[in-house]
């Protein structure tokens, strides 16, 4: 339809500027987003971060899974429904200690596995391998948390426990100041490795290994020691730890945001926008909302173990049921419109290949072969159709017909049974999972009208 | 220089980074399951020399490894 408009408008000379005023203006807004994602995508500690959470992706997926499996397959608490408590099956609750040790294994030192991870990819970029720097900055993490930990005893007495470490600091709640630490400690360590003023020259008879013992020792100490005066003079300036401080004043009203409704809302319209242009939007954003809506999901999973009541709706894992089922922009609703009502053969032929990918939840071969990408009549409903498929989900969440998400099943996983898993075996969230393809559908509908008349006009 | 260009440089700079793929191959989805089912294997499937797993990644799912066997100790020693 822009090419027609365009060879229209060049009937006279102040059009023709008009249309060259036009494209200048898209080669800038282009060029504007590619500079923005570029930066996004190259900045060293984004980068580290991104890398970072895909190497934890394996790790929060078995915890979830095996949550569900000791809740659903091995629980043997009576009246709990359970493939355990089935007469002639309750030999599956032997296996309960194995998912349990598995599940507290990965779930609850998130923190500390992103802190190493975090350290050694920061620490790669710099070109400096040394096994000390994430022992480092384990260290100054671990320098900015309490050994103190408070509870109440079986009579109701508050009993304070001293040296030892919560598990605020190692599961995901201690994602957050985890990054923080670990990024300023490498930071630091590189800067004073790399400077070399500090180095122990030792004799040329000491094992090379020793001598890099002796090179590492004052950059490792100072810090360690730089970290933990920091959190020490923060303590004693405004009484309460670093650790506390960053997690009210940075970490929760962060959360507040991107859990809530209009936060995620903009999140995944930012997320879109982004694809329409070429970019990969969910790579470029994910540093971003990763560590908040992972925190989200570790409290639901840890709620749903406990069986206590599950307290957030927004989680990593309703992003994926209900953002990016089909693929991101819901594209599955596209291939159902484009089958029903598409005129166009190019547009029914890349449809018929691109279904078997979305039935994963991979949509590359539409946007990149129809394409949706730099489509100005695709790209509106690609926008529109998450956000209204997070509305219809977010309401059925509320109102209960949907349960709230407490697994993290992996993204790959066919639309209906991902939902189904992820809520723990709710059948509700699978069906709000297949009417949001269906609402998907509804709004590619008119869009894919348009494309046929497009094709019309273009062949007159 | 050029939008394509431009647009070229961020795909290769995306395709550096870890993308998901990489982390869910066929070997590795079998270490994910023998870390759950028998810890020591997944350990030395992990480690070995034709490991895919990257040197951060090691050093994690090591840990991991270590945390999980002390909590399935303790779980058959208290119950």
């Amino acid at each position: 339809m822009h090419k027609i408009w365009g060879n229209a408008k060049r009937f006279n000379v102040n059009t023709v500027y008009t249309v060259e005023m036009e494209e200048k203006m898209k080669d800038k807004l282009m060029n504007g987003m590619l500079s923005a994602a570029g930066a996004m995508q190259t900045q060293r500690h984004l980068a580290a971060i991104k890398n970072a959470f895909m190497s934890l992706l394996p790790i929060i997926i078995i915890g979830s899974f095996c949550t569900l499996f000791s809740n659903v397959i091995c629980n043997t608490t009576p009246g709990f429904f359970s493939l355990a408590n089935i007469p002639g099956l309750s030999f599956l609750g032997k296996l309960n200690p194995m998912f349990t040790a598995a599940n507290y294994g990965t779930m609850n030192f998130i923190a500390i596995g992103c802190v190493i991870l975090i350290a050694m990819e920061l620490g790669e970029h710099y070109g400096i391998t040394d096994k000390a720097l994430p022992v480092v900055a384990l260290g100054a993490y671990i320098s900015l948390c309490a050994f103190t930990a408070s509870g109440k005893a079986a009579d109701g007495t508050e009993v304070v426990v001293t040296n030892v470490l919560s598990r605020v600091y190692t599961n995901a709640q201690g994602l957050f100041v985890g990054m923080f630490a670990s990024i300023a400690a490498t930071e630091i360590y590189c800067r004073l490795v790399k400077s070399g003023k500090l180095e122990i020259h030792m004799p040329d008879g000491v094992p090379s290994n020793v001598a890099r013992s002796f090179t590492i020792l004052f950059p490792s100490l100072i810090t360690v020691v730089i970290i933990s005066a920091v959190g020490m003079i923060f303590e004693m300036v405004t009484g309460m730890t670093l650790f506390n401080a960053i997690t009210a004043f940075i970490q929760k009203p962060l959360s507040h945001i991107l859990t809530s409704f209009p936060g995620y809302i903009t999140l995944i319209f930012i997320t879109t926008v982004l694809w329409t242009f070429g970019i990969h939007g969910t790579q470029v954003t994910k540093a971003v909302y990763e560590p908040i809506l992972l925190a989200a999901f570790a409290e639901n999973e840890a709620a749903y173990a406990a069986g206590t009541a599950i307290p957030n709706i927004i989680s990593t894992p309703f992003m994926s049921c209900f953002s990016t089922v089909t693929g991101a922009g819901i594209t599955g609703g596209l291939i159902i419109a484009i089958m029903l009502f598409s005129k166009r053969e190019d547009y029914k032929a890349i449809a018929k290949l691109a279904l078997p990918c979305a039935l994963f939840n991979i949509n590359e071969p539409l946007t990149f072969g129809l394409p949706i990408v730099m489509n100005p009549v695709l790209a509106i409903p690609f926008m529109i159709s998450p956000a209204v498929s997070a509305t219809f989900a977010y309401a059925m969440t509320k109102i209960g017909f949907c349960g709230r998400m407490v697994v993290n099943a992996p993204w790959t996983t066919p639309p209906g049974l991902m939902a189904f898993l992820c809520s723990g075996g709710n059948i509700g969230a699978a069906v709000t999972q297949i009417i949001c393809i269906l609402l998907a559908f509804v709004v590619y509908i008119p869009f894919v009208l348009i494309s046929n008349k497009q094709q019309v006009l273009t062949e007159e | 220089m050029s939008l394509t260009k431009r647009g070229g440089d961020l795909n290769m700079k995306e395709k550096q980074e870890l993308q998901v793929t990489d982390v869910f191959t066929k070997s590795r989805i079998f270490t994910y399951l023998w870390i759950v089912f028998c810890p020591p294997y997944g350990l030395y499937r992990v480690l070995s020399p034709s490991s895919e797993f990257r040197r951060p990644e090691k050093w994690v799912w090591t840990m991991i490894v270590i945390c999980t066997l002390v909590t399935f100790v303790k779980l058959i020693i208290t119950g």
